[in-house]
């Protein structure tokens, strides 16, 4: 619990972390118009995949802040020796990390959405796609940030390391929207989650006793 | 990294590591505290329980002192109150800076906040490694008695340093040093 | 059945009697690849459809099984050596997977080059095609952190941990570029039923699917020794067996 409360403690002595997952979701958005088109009818149509791809390359962008932090200042290690079950440790740090990177910019959808001329129904099964797919996001960018800590070139090793995993919620999560809210993707997307959540921790946890003796 | 290491720390005693810089002090101390695992060979802790202080001392720079404190302390299941915590920081003359984040403090300054939980807690074995670095004299004399309380109570201290201590009754040595 | 694969576990065990299996699976691979490819390129039948430009497929399937099971086979060889902590299984993994990742590159590039004359272009992005990159993306993947987190044991855990992760994903992954691709398919992919296939063109196809199989093993066997000798160099066993050479 305590960990919970330290986490949400840092999320919000750091606003400048937020603003920048912000920041860098609404300049690339606005990027596409200016590259491809600000035909609304084109827009439209490349919307709910753009918006799902900026998540994505949030999320990857954030995905080793709080544990580079906890791992340089040797906070990591405690927690591996302390008596918290690690995996416990693991699922606090992909939810501090999807409260940081990922909410605000689920938040500021709709302003997304009506840059890029969406429907304001596409634009509600956008944010119910993005609200159950994208803390799967927040697992795998978790266990990719443990596994490449304190490596040389973790950045770059983190995206090659991670790109297949992300693939079936990018899939999922885009379809269920695209379909205007069909619920066979929405209930294998909700399906995803639970076995992520499920599995993804204890991996993460296995990866971070490895993280730690380096 | 090492070869043919075979020590043994009863309770009540101390053991001091001896080496010099890049021997491989702190590879010894991480196996010992567990953080390590490729080795051959074998640790046994009997120790009920055990405190590991590294290189890093594990404060989060925007945390105040009192929050790192209460945090480290709930990792090992221990919740003081407020007042035996803020007790504990007076002991270490940190008493002013309880509210202060841990990123504005010099370095000996963070060093005393770690070893609060030294203090706080009734771990039966104290692994230190550099125990006595970024201490000024207040400050190691202040983690002599720390040790030497800790001894008399039965409990095991493994340590290294580059100083030389008389006052501290070490029972054994370790030299770590090139084949 | 322990006591066996405890046994097998052991290097110096492994070393000396896998060496017996090399000239079979040498031979294996040398009858069946030559006689697949001679066979499937100048004496099958010409397909019905697709005329002559059909015969890459006698490289290109049997590259796309094997690709996945290589896969399967390298995530489980890090599995054992997760579990048991077997160094054995960590070779075994780490040998595998260079191999694993250009297996997935020829099948990547010999689909393309069957999609030329069928699709007119060289990259489509069907399903089968697109879930082959992603399974080379996941190849990619356990070599980088393999060779970022170095020789040592702890290397070796977190990329079976990476490749086991991938294992349990791979059918996931799959299922979802299959309803991905379902779900868009354009109107010039027409899905026809392919007419059940003649045995002069099975035929040869089945013999180059063992062959590449009995190709991997063998390569893969001569590559682990390799690795065996390479790692136990300073044991006892192996400079006997190899005084003459050192």
């Amino acid at each position: 619990m305590s960990l919970l409360k330290r986490e949400l403690r840092l999320l919000l002595r750091s606003p400048a972390e937020v603003v920048q997952s912000l920041l860098f979701g609404v300049l690339v958005v606005a990027l596409f118009p200016l590259a491809i088109t600000p035909d609304p009818d084109v827009l439209r149509q490349l919307s709910v995949g753009l918006i799902w791809v900026v998540t994505l390359l949030t999320s990857l962008l954030a995905a080793d802040r709080s544990l580079l932090s906890d791992f340089e200042d040797g906070s990591l290690e405690q927690m591996v020796l302390g008596v918290a079950p690690l995996w416990w440790v693991c699922l606090v740090k992909s939810v501090g990390h999807w409260l940081t990177a990922l909410l605000p910019l689920i938040v500021i959808t709709p302003l997304l959405g009506i840059m890029l001329a969406m429907t304001s129904e596409t634009m509600l099964w956008l944010m119910a796609s993005l609200l159950v797919g994208t803390p799967v996001l927040s697992l795998f960018c978790v266990l990719g940030a443990m596994m490449t800590l304190g490596l040389n070139r973790g950045g770059a090793l983190l995206l090659v390391i991670l790109m297949p995993f992300l693939v079936p919620p990018l899939v999922l999560g885009t379809q269920w929207a695209m379909t205007v809210g069909q619920p066979f993707y929405g209930y294998l997307l909700a399906g995803l989650l639970c076995v992520s959540l499920m599995t993804l921790p204890f991996a993460t946890a296995s990866v971070a006793r490895i993280a730690v003796g380096r | 990294m090492f070869e043919d290491l075979d020590f043994e720390v009863q309770s009540g005693e101390v053991l001091q590591i001896i080496g010099d810089n890049g021997v491989g002090k702190s590879t010894l101390f991480r196996i010992l505290a567990g953080l390590l695992e490729d080795y051959d060979g074998k640790v046994e802790i009997a120790a009920r329980s055990c405190l590991f202080l590294g290189h890093r001392y594990g404060l989060n720079p925007r945390l105040t002192v009192l929050e790192n404190v209460q945090f480290l302390m709930a990792l090992q299941g221990e919740v003081p109150s407020e007042d035996t915590l803020l007790t504990a920081l007076a002991k270490l003359g940190l008493l002013d800076e309880t509210q202060q984040r841990c990123g504005e403090l010099s370095e000996g300054q963070r060093k005393r906040v770690a070893l609060t939980r030294f203090l706080l807690s009734n771990a039966e074995l104290w692994l230190l490694d550099e125990a006595f670095s970024a201490l000024d004299h207040h400050g190691r004399q202040t983690l002599l008695t720390l040790c030497q309380s800790h001894v008399d109570r039965g409990g095991g201290l493994v340590f290294s340093s580059h100083q030389a201590l008389d006052p501290l009754m070490v029972d054994k040595t370790l030299r770590l040093g090139p084949a | 059945m322990w006591r066996w694969f405890h046994e097998w576990g052991s290097p110096r065990y492994f070393y000396a009697r896998s060496g017996r299996l090399l000239p079979y699976l040498a031979g294996l691979t040398l009858l069946l690849i030559p006689t697949g490819i001679v066979w499937g390129l100048l004496y099958a039948p010409a397909d019905y459809q697709q005329g002559h430009s059909y015969r890459i497929m006698y490289v290109h399937v049997p590259a796309a099984i094997l690709a996945q099971s290589s896969y399967a086979m390298m995530a489980a060889a890090g599995m054992v050596s997760l579990i048991w902590r077997l160094k054995l299984a960590d070779a075994a993994m780490q040998t595998a997977a260079p191999i694993g990742a250009w297996v997935t590159a020829i099948a990547l590039i010999t689909g393309a080059l069957w999609g030329k004359p069928m699709w007119g272009t060289y990259w489509v992005w069907d399903a089968r095609l697109t879930s082959t990159l992603i399974l080379l993306f996941l190849f990619a993947g356990v070599l980088a952190l393999r060779q970022a987190a170095g020789p040592s044991q702890s290397g070796g855990r977190a990329a079976a941990v990476l490749a086991v992760v991938g294992l349990i994903n791979l059918p996931i992954i799959k299922f979802s570029v299959d309803w991905w691709f379902t779900l868009h398919q354009p109107a010039s992919f027409s899905v026809t039923e392919k007419p059940a296939m003649p045995i002069e063109m099975w035929a040869p196809l089945l013999a180059m699917v063992i062959g590449v199989y009995g190709w991997f093993f063998w390569v893969w066997l001569l590559r682990l020794r390799q690795e065996i000798r390479e790692r136990e160099v300073r044991s006892e066993w192996i400079r006997q067996r190899y005084q003459n050479e050192f």
